[in-house]
């Protein structure tokens, strides 16, 4: 499906905690032809030149729902904005989101640090079989998009670094103990690079395919400016970039390198 | 629509607004958007002997409108590019423009004679590559670097050839003398400009390269001043670029000399961006009534 560019109205703002913002923005032709995993590109404010890079949480009535953390100059711009406000969007873009899991096969494990929960909402909706969500964040505060998951998983566990509220401790750590009990046909991924790490060493144990949501800085979005580098292992071992952009944004953790 | 050709470098352009090479791809990424044939021409991204990957991430690190860039140059070698990139840019009616960076004179030289070969009508010789190690920019930075490489490129191939100038020297008229004197058909700058971003919490460097290429409308001023130096110091066309993101930034480099313009760092913002500078030069050559080639080095200094 080629990339569409489209003026996006936002119809909803709503603050869900300090400096993370849900924005539901009509934008029919792109909702209709997104898929989980995939991203809008978004231009920001006049003065900032390059667009930003935003996974789609949820599409609904031909609105997408993007769930933005401050970040930077971009996000900062865009946790500004208010309903009735009209963004510039490119999307859908990245070749690759959240496979469709086989119907006929185990369940799913959705594993979300912070904000990176959002891509995952969708992939669980879609999903033909049931899904067991963790998610976590840092303290109770900042817990987000609780009901959106219970509402669509089989099991919903919410850490909290520092034990505030749900279960103490990391995403990583209570994988762990459901890859113990559940025979899974895969593990779904998003969050911070630090959080993708626990994730791949507690997965990497388990025979089965893990996929996650990857960031990098990003230029054009298309495949083109070839920014966005990601290095990466190929059929034989040999090592390449590829670009998160277009060959991702989620990839199979087997064929990443992860550098230190 | 005829108001709008130009020749350049002998070559007939059916408008002046080319895209700038590593902002393009192979265009594949574009034909989505709109029909490549529109284009003046196309750069195509930069080509190297063999291979090469690129440098580590972070490549992009966005400025005060701008970003640095630090690519470094992936591309699948030139040989798979004749092979198989061409082949499918030749269904488009523009001039195709073939970009490389040799190690060494000899292999520019390679490079040229074959893509002069496959029928490029233009070859881009890039001097000015801020992103790697070897060749590149290191010939572009002295006037002895590029007669060296621009020679050995006129003795291997009858194709024009136009030589991409860095604006990281003292001087970018002798620059633009030498690439003249060595038989260069026709120049075009400018290049990034060698830039560093400092993450002030880890104390290290944004880009995994460490520096990079400044590049986006930050730069238009310096770029809209060397076109104008280089316009006085040699009679070659200049293909003009450096942050043009509108009509308006195009006539600028007309205006100071250029014969054509190229799109770069705006279509990565914007896939439209060549398209939307191509007809808003339309309009205004309409509402004035005149041709580009009416407008090119036009500007009267104070």
């Amino acid at each position: 499906m080629p990339p569409i560019l489209e003026q996006g109205t936002i119809r909803r703002a709503e603050r869900l905690c300090h400096n993370v913002i849900d924005l539901r923005i009509e934008s029919p032709r792109i909702a209709r032809e997104v898929q989980p995993g995939q991203f809008v590109h978004i231009k920001c404010a006049d003065d900032l030149l390059l667009r930003r890079p935003i996974s789609v949480c949820d599409v609904e009535d031909g609105q997408l729902r993007l769930i933005v953390e401050v970040a930077g100059a971009g996000t900062r711009w865009l946790y500004g904005r208010r309903a009735g406000e009209v963004l510039d969007l490119l999307g859908p873009l990245g070749d690759r989101g959240f496979p469709t899991p086989d119907a006929r096969g185990g369940p799913v494990l959705l594993l979300g640090g912070g904000c990176g929960v959002a891509p995952l909402l969708l992939a669980a909706k879609c999903s033909p079989v049931a899904v067991d969500m963790v998610m976590g964040f840092t303290e109770k505060c900042r817990v987000i998009m609780e009901q959106d998951f219970k509402s669509c998983c089989r099991s919903l566990t919410v850490c909290t670094d520092d034990g505030s509220y749900g279960t103490a401790g990391f995403v990583s750590q209570a994988a762990l103990r459901l890859l113990e009990q559940e025979d899974y046909q895969a593990v779904f991924s998003c969050g911070s690079m630090a959080m993708l790490k626990s994730v791949v060493q507690a997965v990497e144990r388990a025979d089965i395919p893990c996929y996650l949501s990857l960031d990098e800085r990003m230029g054009c979005g298309l495949g083109a400016c070839l920014g966005c580098a990601v290095k990466l292992r190929g059929e034989g071992g040999a090592e390449h970039y590829g670009h998160v952009c277009k060959q991702g944004p989620v990839f199979e953790l087997r064929e990443v390198v992860w550098d230190v | 629509m005829s108001e709008l050709s130009v020749r350049f470098a002998g070559i007939p352009f059916k408008n002046p607004v080319t895209v700038a090479s590593g902002t393009f791809a192979f265009g594949r990424e574009y034909v989505d958007f709109f029909d490549l044939s529109r284009l003046g021409g196309i750069a195509v991204k930069g080509l190297t002997y063999t291979e090469r990957q690129g440098n580590r991430p972070p490549r992009i690190a966005e400025t005060p409108m701008g970003m640095l860039n630090s690519i470094g140059l992936q591309n699948p070698g030139y040989r798979a590019f004749i092979e198989t990139e061409l082949p499918w840019l030749r269904r488009f009616d523009t001039v195709l423009i073939a970009n490389i960076t040799g190690a060494t004179p000899r292999e520019y030289a390679e490079m040229a004679e074959a893509l002069g070969g496959a029928g490029l009508d233009l070859i881009e010789i890039n001097v000015s590559c801020p992103n790697v190690k070897e060749g590149g920019a290191l010939f572009g930075a002295s006037a002895g670097g590029i007669t060296e490489v621009v020679t050995a490129c006129r003795r291997a191939t009858d194709a024009k050839l136009m030589v991409k100038l860095s604006p990281n020297v003292t001087d970018i008229a002798e620059m633009a003398k030498a690439a003249e004197a060595a038989g260069a058909d026709a120049l075009s700058l400018i290049n990034t400009l060698l830039g560093m971003r400092i993450d002030i919490a880890t104390r290290r460097p944004i880009l995994g390269n460490n520096l990079g290429g400044l590049s986006g409308p930050a730069v238009r001023p310096v770029a809209v001043r060397m076109v104008y130096q280089v316009a006085q110091a040699v009679r070659l066309p200049i293909l003009g670029m450096g942050g043009i993101a509108t009509a308006d930034d195009a006539l600028e480099f007309l205006l100071a000399g250029a014969t054509a313009v190229a799109v770069g760092t705006a279509t990565i913002v914007d896939p439209l961006a060549p398209i939307r500078v191509l007809e808003g030069l339309e309009r205004h050559l309409h509402s004035t009534g005149e041709s580009v080639g009416d407008i090119i080095g036009a500007v009267q200094m104070n």
